[in-house]
């Protein structure tokens, strides 16, 4: 029996009875489902971490309370980041201490309020504070998901506390911190923190209420962090396939029973074991692969969907869906190599004699 | 002709079941030969050895001893793969409950024998049209067995037994499920293959549906008990122009 009379009766054989090829096929579907969309979503936050550091600079300290990380309110300063300027100066500890009305502007904020007319010098109004632009920024570009990062304006932090949030208070969420070379930053490290314990009154051998990490560290959690993930995405999307497996073969199993008589008849009429194999081996191949396909196609919606509506960055990887459609494959086999062997090694005596 | 095998030519076959300690005999050396062109009937009661010796004659069973040649091969000592392709290319069966796949269609039913011998998708199509018309179903190529009538249905499975131009029809009850005059008209069929050559094996329990065959053969208890030539024998066509008529 060739490959094409095989593929017709296993499509018809499953035609027959839509429903139940439906719910033996559906663990696989959500298997490459669930494979597709995880990956995608896994893949986004990565880059997005990577992005992250990437334009962080390079001998960055990172001082954060506690162990809770705080986003948002604290600016960063040029400077520190290793952000070049395109035009002017930056502000420096001067303005700090005097907490100056000036600001350093992103390409993206020159092009919208100067245009093509020279920005440093001008007086831009933020929140009603006028502040003078002192410096542009040179351009980064979009971050690989979308953000643009020259939509951004910089200032002393001191201004932006007292003058623009209003707060009475000097205390920050989070201090980014430039050593002087990437050889200093274990020695920074070290530095900063014995400081940051006499101002905070801790002894040296207490554990400090804050963190110093640098750059190193993070880039390893956050990698840490994405092989935890993988390896349970992984775990999860084994576990769901074997699942699926378990469907196809019960099915299987069922319809090798049901179609006795017709095994008994088909090998009267000349079909040999191998012919009966193949043929309940196919059918297993063909849910599976269907299953695949549903599947391909429910995961691909479904980060696409994650992405646009939910803003959530997600990266479809082909190798991966090339892997999970040739697994979801391998599942069919393994499940129908059972039922399809105790079809083969059915008589055809009895097997024609089944009620 | 001297020199050509007989069709079937079995050789003392014996056949024991083992059901547990127990064994049962079902044939004790039957020794049989069926020439080119016969129509050979097998009667006999249940637990004669009649359907024990139809299996081992349709290859679908292998004899415990004894020689069994079809068409001059020994196929006794056969694997189970061999006997399958033998079954495919020599053999014709038509079964007492047709024995048709459902659901689907009398021309797949017949190309059926032939997705087995690697015979193309064209020429498949094209002999089970022929097969199809020659037993009168040319125009219901695309009825399911559930369309179709009982006589219907039996000569769909007569047709699927001849797509592969097999040396031997082995027909087992081929007219069990059908009314008596159905039975006629399938009868009127195997007299008109057999007419062009064919041999056929029979096996019946209706002494009047055995007298359509040219010679009649009676099991008992695993052996021959009678092996003669029918006297007079009944013709399908003259008993139901005789009916049309009368």
């Amino acid at each position: 029996m060739n490959i094409f009379a095989a593929l017709r009766t296993a499509l018809r054989a499953l035609r027959k009875n839509k429903l139940r090829s439906f719910l033996a096929a559906l663990g696989i579907v959500i298997a490459v489902a669930a494979v597709i969309a995880t990956v995608a979503i896994g893949e986004g936050a990565k880059a997005k971490v990577a992005d992250q550091m990437a334009s962080l600079g390079s001998n960055l300290l990172m001082i954060l309370p506690g162990s809770v990380m705080q986003h948002g309110a604290a600016t960063g300063a040029g400077a520190v980041r290793g952000w070049p300027l395109a035009d002017g100066e930056a502000f420096g500890r001067e303005e700090d201490a005097a907490a100056a009305k000036v600001c350093l502007i992103g390409q993206t904020v020159k092009d919208k309020l100067f245009g093509d007319s020279p920005a440093v010098g001008e007086q831009i109004r933020v929140r009603h504070v006028p502040c003078k632009v002192v410096g542009v920024l040179s351009a980064k570009g979009q971050s690989s998901w979308g953000q643009d990062q020259d939509d951004v304006v910089l200032m002393p932090w001191t201004t932006l506390v007292r003058r623009i949030i209003g707060s009475q208070s000097d205390a920050v969420g989070q201090l980014m911190v430039s050593a002087r070379s990437p050889q200093s930053v274990s020695e920074a490290q070290r530095e900063i923190t014995s400081l940051l314990k006499q101002r905070h009154h801790q002894s040296e051998q207490s554990e400090p209420d804050f963190q110093v990490r640098n750059l190193a560290e993070m880039q390893n959690a956050a990698q840490e962090q994405t092989k935890t993930i993988a390896l349970l995405l992984g775990s999860v999307a084994l576990i769901s396939l074997i699942v699926g497996a378990i469907g196809i073969a019960n099915v299987m199993l069922v319809s090798v029973t049901e179609r006795t008589r017709e095994i008994g008849i088909r090998m009267a009429v000349g079909a040999r074991g191998r012919d009966v194999m193949f043929q309940f081996l196919t059918e297993a191949v063909v849910l599976a692969a269907v299953g695949g396909a549903i599947g391909l196609f429910l995961g691909t919606g479904v980060a696409k969907y994650m992405a646009i509506q939910a803003q959530w960055p997600t990266l479809l990887s082909p190798p991966v869906m090339i892997g999970t459609m040739i697994l979801a494959g391998l599942a069919g086999i393994i499940a129908g190599f059972y039922p399809a062997l105790r079809a083969s090694r059915l008589d055809p005596i009895d097997a024609l004699r089944f009620e | 002709m001297s020199s050509r095998a007989a069709v079937v030519d079995t050789q003392g076959i014996e056949k024991v079941y083992s059901m547990g300690d127990m064994k049962v005999h079902a044939l004790r050396g039957v020794s049989l030969r069926i020439e080119a062109g016969e129509f050979l009937a097998v009667m006999g009661a249940s637990g004669s050895g009649k359907s024990t010796f139809m299996n081992l004659v349709g290859c679908l069973d292998r004899p415990t001893a004894g020689a069994f040649l079809l068409n001059g091969k020994d196929v006794s000592r056969f694997s189970r793969d061999q006997l399958a392709g033998v079954r495919g290319r020599e053999i014709g069966f038509v079964f007492q409950g047709f024995n048709l796949l459902p659901r689907t269609s009398a021309l797949e039913n017949v190309e059926l024998p032939m997705l087995y011998q690697g015979v193309s998708a064209k020429e498949r199509k094209k002999r089970a049209s022929e097969a199809l018309a020659r037993v009168g179903l040319g125009d219901r190529v695309d009825h399911t067995p559930a369309q179709l009538s009982g006589g219907q249905q039996q000569r769909v499975a007569i047709a699927r037994a001849l797509v592969n131009r097999p040396v031997l029809l082995l027909a087992d009850e081929p007219t069990g499920n059908l009314d008596s005059q159905t039975s006629i008209e399938v009868m009127a069929i195997f007299q008109e293959l057999n007419d062009q050559g064919l041999t056929i094996l029979l096996v019946t329990h209706e002494s009047d549906i055995a007298e359509h065959a040219r010679r009649v053969v009676v099991f008992k208890d695993g052996v021959v008990l009678s092996d003669r030539p029918v006297q007079k024998r009944r013709i399908a066509r003259i008993q139901l122009a005789a009916e049309a008529t009368g």
